[in-house]
């Protein structure tokens, strides 16, 4: 894959203009030991990066970008971004690079070249909730498309996308996007209740960590519910309990008394 | 699966539940008192008047008549143990002639939970003219007072008599 090649090649000449864009701007500038460590995992990313480890190489420069909101740190996550697929956050990265005007000119030629080819490889889609409340969530194979990104286009790579609109751990909403290069697309989500769905690997794969051990932790709970012996002990359990109960209230029927020859015959206590 | 499953139990816990009903019926918890007498009847003796009196205090009582036309000793009387719970419960037999009475005797006694049992009073010709001055006390075999505490035994379905054809008159009266 070339263009995740020249991206590999590039992290490394971003390194130098990234530290300098540390030292350069920021009212609250981090401090030393954080800086230090921002260098560090940023090492780290770029050592992910070119072994293809996306994923991972995301997480780090995730870390770095809460030390330091500067363009290479932009740059190197929309390109690791733009390698998982990631195309609506990526674009929103490497266009602030794009258009941050004390960015370092090649900086903005290679984010340019990764918005040009994303642009190659996919198309473009506005995705609008249609009765929605206000917590329902947008997940785009796993990924949270943010409230700020529906009603307008955002780009996606060319193929097949899962769509789910969750209102907390309910799945309300569930649908195949199709998307070619150079499509443009209108979607509507109209969640219309509880949907009998369920989250697949497919869809799950997390760029929010914590996002997504939600949604398998909700799947696992959702298993454990469908256990045939969970019920059958709750039915054993509720039989005990049933038969206790029956036992300490049953008087048992009694036979008839025996009569006599007195007036009356019977008398009780 | 669901429903299914708790189908089965539902039904394994009404099956359960029936066999325990079906299994569990049992005895009334009851005293049968059975009054015997060395009197005849109607001529010494024409009534019986029964006092019974549960722990609580509470008291119930039942008569027996002898005529030509009823039968004579032994009567009995079925005594069922309801609210009155657990405890000691008397029982006083007064034997009469028209208002006047012949002789008296008293007993002590507990019900069995699920059995149905005897308590034996006889009435006695020693003991017609035995006057105890303690309720605690009733006139003996003997003609002495004695503490009113008295067993049950098992009830048969029938109550035995002494006094048949006077041949258990003897061994009671004999020193």
């Amino acid at each position: 894959m070339p263009v995740l090649r020249r991206f590999r090649t590039t992290f490394a000449a971003m390194l130098a203009a990234m530290w300098f864009g540390i030292g350069a701007v920021g009212a609250q500038a981090p401090t030393e030991a954080e800086l230090a460590e921002a260098r560090r995992t940023f090492q780290v990313g770029l050592a992910h990066a070119d072994r293809g480890e996306w994923e991972d190489a995301v997480v780090s420069f995730r870390h770095v970008l809460e030390v330091r909101d500067a363009p290479p740190v932009l740059y190197n996550l929309g390109a690791a971004l733009v390698a998982l697929g990631q195309y609506p956050e990526a674009e929103t990265l490497l266009r602030r690079v794009v258009e941050d005007t004390a960015a370092d000119a090649a900086l903005v030629g290679r984010a340019t070249a990764a918005l040009e080819n994303m642009r190659q490889r996919g198309g473009r889609v506005t995705f609008r909730l249609v009765g929605a409340g206000p917590s329902s969530v947008v997940w785009i194979d796993g990924v949270v498309l943010p409230r700020d990104s529906l009603g307008v286009e955002v780009p996606l790579l060319a193929g097949d996308h899962v769509v789910v609109v969750r209102e907390g751990a309910d799945e309300r909403h569930r649908q195949t996007v199709r998307v070619a290069v150079g499509e443009v697309l209108e979607v509507s989500l109209a969640p219309s209740g509880p949907a009998t769905a369920e989250p697949t690997p497919a869809d799950g794969a997390a760029a929010i960590p914590t996002s997504a051990d939600d949604s398998a932790r909700g799947a696992r709970r959702r298993e454990r519910l469908r256990n045939p012996w969970l019920w059958g002990g709750v039915a054993a359990g509720a039989a005990l309990i049933g038969v206790v109960v029956f036992a300490s209230v049953y008087e048992p029927p009694v036979g008839d008394p025996v009569r006599g020859n007195f007036d009356p015959p019977v008398v009780r206590f | 699966m669901h429903a299914s499953l708790a189908h089965r139990w539902s039904r394994a816990i009404g099956l359960l539940l029936l066999a325990l009903a079906a299994a569990c019926s049992s005895e009334p918890t009851e005293v049968m008192l059975v009054v015997d007498g060395e009197f005849a009847t109607p001529t010494e003796v024409d009534n019986l008047a029964v006092t019974l009196t549960a722990p609580s205090g509470a008291t119930t009582s039942a008569t027996a008549t002898f005529d030509a036309s009823s039968p004579g000793f032994p009567r009995t009387l079925g005594m069922l143990r309801g609210q009155g719970g657990d405890g000691d419960y008397v029982v006083e037999v007064v034997a009469r002639k028209g208002a006047s009475t012949v002789v008296s005797r008293r007993a002590r006694f507990r019900f069995t939970s699920g059995q149905v049992r005897m308590l034996r009073i006889d009435l006695l010709r020693v003991c017609a003219s035995v006057s105890c001055p303690s309720l605690e006390r009733t006139c003996g075999d003997t003609g002495i007072c004695v503490r009113i505490e008295a067993s049950t035994d098992p009830w048969s379905g029938t109550p035995p008599s002494q006094f048949d054809a006077g041949v258990g008159i003897q061994p009671l009266l004999a020193p």
